[in-house]
């Protein structure tokens, strides 16, 4: 009898992260991409695009543009994640040593990897709207705030990686078993009708009071209890090529 | 180096049969180490375990001998046993079917020995 | 030594029994074919070994563990079939590599070998093949990754002859270089036949044989002759098939339950002779009775 190879989850999940990382790196592409032709846009049509009115309208350029960006960085990590629970790619991961368990850890780390690398593409677009705007206008004064403060950059990782972290487990959800997909539709729709019966029971504004790093700390806490739920999910789905 | 693997022998006698062939043409001599079921699979392409049914019947049939951690080789009388047997074997079906087929054709034990005699003296 | 062991293992999807209650074991280092009708059951069976699904009832062990979603399981088993998929992003030789980091018994000089015999351009992307092609290459892709479980679920699918008969060369040559488990399914029993060393038979979710090859085929008989003269015999045992046709009749019949010796029954015209594993699969799992001609009477 030949010996058994014994392998532990870690090397796995390390070879399934390097791999994955290196195959959907067109991901970060795609997000340069979208950003770029969003710079474009919001640059074509102007500084005075913002509305409320509050402040100088230079300032409130500034924060708008990174919020947008934000955004945007944040509806990628979702779709990449959800992308990353798709059937084809689970079936690719069939292909080499692999169980479902390391799969979704080997995603959580990929998206995690990404999130960093989403925040630094944001920070690029940024100034580089940031410049274009400068050069355009010929007013210096445009920009009063180039410096981005820590606190933001990790509200930025963290809501990126939040909404990856969604994404991850909303895939995961429907891939897996049935009585899991049952309880998280009830939930879904209790709380809809929560909200729909009673809409002023919800109040978000002691969230959006918080402080940016409390904010990510917050986001950061609720990511990582996506995360388990995923690898919990994920443990008992099964699969098929089929 | 072809033997025909028809689909109803089964294949551990068709080795088995190939092997006497081999000795009784003196391809494989008295003493001399015979394949080992892993030569035997890959040269007929079949399943070592097959091959090595094949060399369990010669063993059996004390064809070959074994020795320890060297293998099968062919016993010092193989060839003779083998002809005796054939002989025996193929001689007995033989006579069972001349006998069938002339009780079938009507033909009287007498005239089938008759016959027999005959076809000895003209052969002869 | 068992690598497989299945105890009362059933699989339900919804309504469907894929699998119902099957017992059998799967001993180390033998190449095993599974064989049944569409349907039978034994893809999921191979599911269930390479760990993919949970069987609904009953127990399986591969490697003396649960395989469900075991990493020890994964490492040691590769499960091939015309569905294995890569990502877009890889070429073949990408994906040599890839399989060269992650199996630790990898032989990719091997693999460059065996494509190159195919005639298969290493530089092609793997959705780019041709269906034999594909084939060939995931074969490959089994043959060189030496896992101790190789399960090859109709790896011949889409391959000319010519390959098919060198492919199925090349598993048994790789088994005698590194003996493993090998399991393999496919519609030409008669074509692998010869380096098989036993068959596990499935009908309608269960495991109906599981015999060495040749036990496997000797336990059915053909008999033919007149039919008077077979007419008792046939009376007193189990008939699988049975044709009539001016005056002879020629039966199928279970060897086990045949008294009579071949000298007897040569002598009231009965004729005896063994069939081939294909024959014996068709005449094992199908309905009693049940018979084309039928259709057109």
């Amino acid at each position: 009898m030949q010996s058994l190879t014994n392998i532990s989850l870690k090397t796995i999940v390390i070879k399934q992260v390097k791999w994955k990382a290196k195959l959907y790196i067109s991901a970060l592409s795609s997000l340069v991409i979208v950003q770029i032709i969003f710079g474009i846009l919001t640059f074509g049509s102007g500084s005075g695009s913002s509305g409320s009115g509050q402040g100088s309208l230079n300032v409130q350029f500034s924060n708008y543009s990174l919020d947008m960006i934000l955004i945007i960085s944040a509806i990628w990590a979702f779709i990449v994640a959800l992308l990353f629970t798709t059937k084809a790619h689970r079936i690719d991961d069939l292909s080499v040593i692999s169980s479902r368990t390391s799969s979704a850890i080997a995603n959580i780390f990929v998206i995690i990897i990404y999130s960093f690398f989403a925040v630094i593409i944001m920070i690029s677009t940024y100034y580089l709207q940031a410049l274009g705007i400068a050069l355009a206008e010929k007013n210096s004064l445009v920009i009063d705030n180039l410096f981005i403060s820590p606190s933001i950059l990790i509200l930025c990782f963290s809501s990126i990686c939040l909404f990856g972290a969604m994404g991850l487990l909303l895939g995961t959800i429907f891939k897996g078993p049935a009585v899991i997909k049952i309880f998280v539709s009830m939930f879904i729709l209790l709380g809809l009708i929560l909200i729909f019966m009673s809409p002023g029971s919800i109040n978000l504004l002691p969230i959006i009071m918080l402080s940016n790093l409390m904010i990510s700390v917050l986001y950061l806490f609720v990511a990582v209890l996506c995360f388990s739920l995923t690898i919990r999910i994920a443990d008992k789905s099964e699969v098929s090529r089929k | 180096m072809h033997v025909h693997l028809d689909g109803t022998t089964p294949i551990y006698i068709q080795i088995a049969e190939w092997l006497q062939h081999e000795i009784i043409a003196d391809r494989l001599q008295a003493d001399e180490k015979v394949y080992s079921q892993y030569q035997l699979a890959e040269l007929f392409n079949i399943n070592p375990a097959t091959a090595g049914k094949g060399l369990t019947i010669l063993l059996e049939e004390q064809l070959l001998y074994k020795k320890r951690g060297l293998g099968m080789f062919v016993a010092t009388d193989a060839k003779e046993r083998i002809l005796m047997k054939r002989r025996n074997e193929i001689l007995t079906k033989m006579a069972q079917e001349i006998v069938l087929e002339a009780k079938r054709l009507l033909v009287s034990d007498e005239e089938l020995l008759v016959l027999i005699r005959k076809t000895q003296e003209g052969l002869a | 030594m068992n690598i497989i062991q299945c105890e009362e293992l059933s699989k339900s999807f919804g309504r469907r029994h894929a699998l119902q209650r099957v017992t059998c074991a799967i001993d180390a280092e033998k190449i095993i074919g599974i064989i049944g009708r569409n349907g039978a059951g034994k893809s999921t069976l191979l599911n269930i070994f390479a760990g993919y699904i949970k069987p609904t009832t009953g127990s399986c062990k591969v490697f003396n563990e649960n395989p469900f979603n075991n990493i020890q399981t994964a490492a040691n088993m590769i499960f091939i079939d015309d569905r294995l998929s890569f990502s877009d992003y890889l070429s073949l030789e990408d994906i040599l590599k890839m399989g060269a980091d992650f199996y630790p018994n990898w032989q990719n000089e091997l693999a460059y070998r065996m494509l190159d015999y195919a005639g298969i351009d290493l530089t092609a992307k793997h959705q780019q093949l041709s269906k034999g092609q594909l084939a060939t290459f995931n074969l490959v892709y089994g043959l060189v990754s030496r896992c101790a479980l190789t399960i090859l679920d109709e790896p011949m699918n889409g391959m000319d002859e010519v390959i098919r008969t060198d492919f199925y060369r090349a598993i048994l040559k790789e088994y005698l270089a590194f003996p493993r488990t090998f399991l393999i399914t496919s519609h030409h029993l008669q074509e692998m036949e010869s380096i098989l060393e036993e068959i596990l038979l499935m009908d309608e979710g269960s495991v109906i044989a599981h015999a060495p090859l040749d036990e496997f085929k000797e336990q059915l008989i053909s008999l033919s002759g007149p039919s008077d003269a077979l007419a008792d015999l046939l009376s007193e045992t189990e008939v699988y098939a049975q044709k009539i046709m001016a005056g002879m009749t020629s039966a199928i019949i279970d060897a086990s339950k045949l008294f009579v010796s071949e000298e007897i029954l040569r002598a009231k015209g009965i004729t005896v002779s063994s069939l081939n594993a294909s024959e014996v699969c068709k005449y094992l799992t199908s309905k009693k009775g049940s018979d084309i001609d039928a259709i057109f009477d």
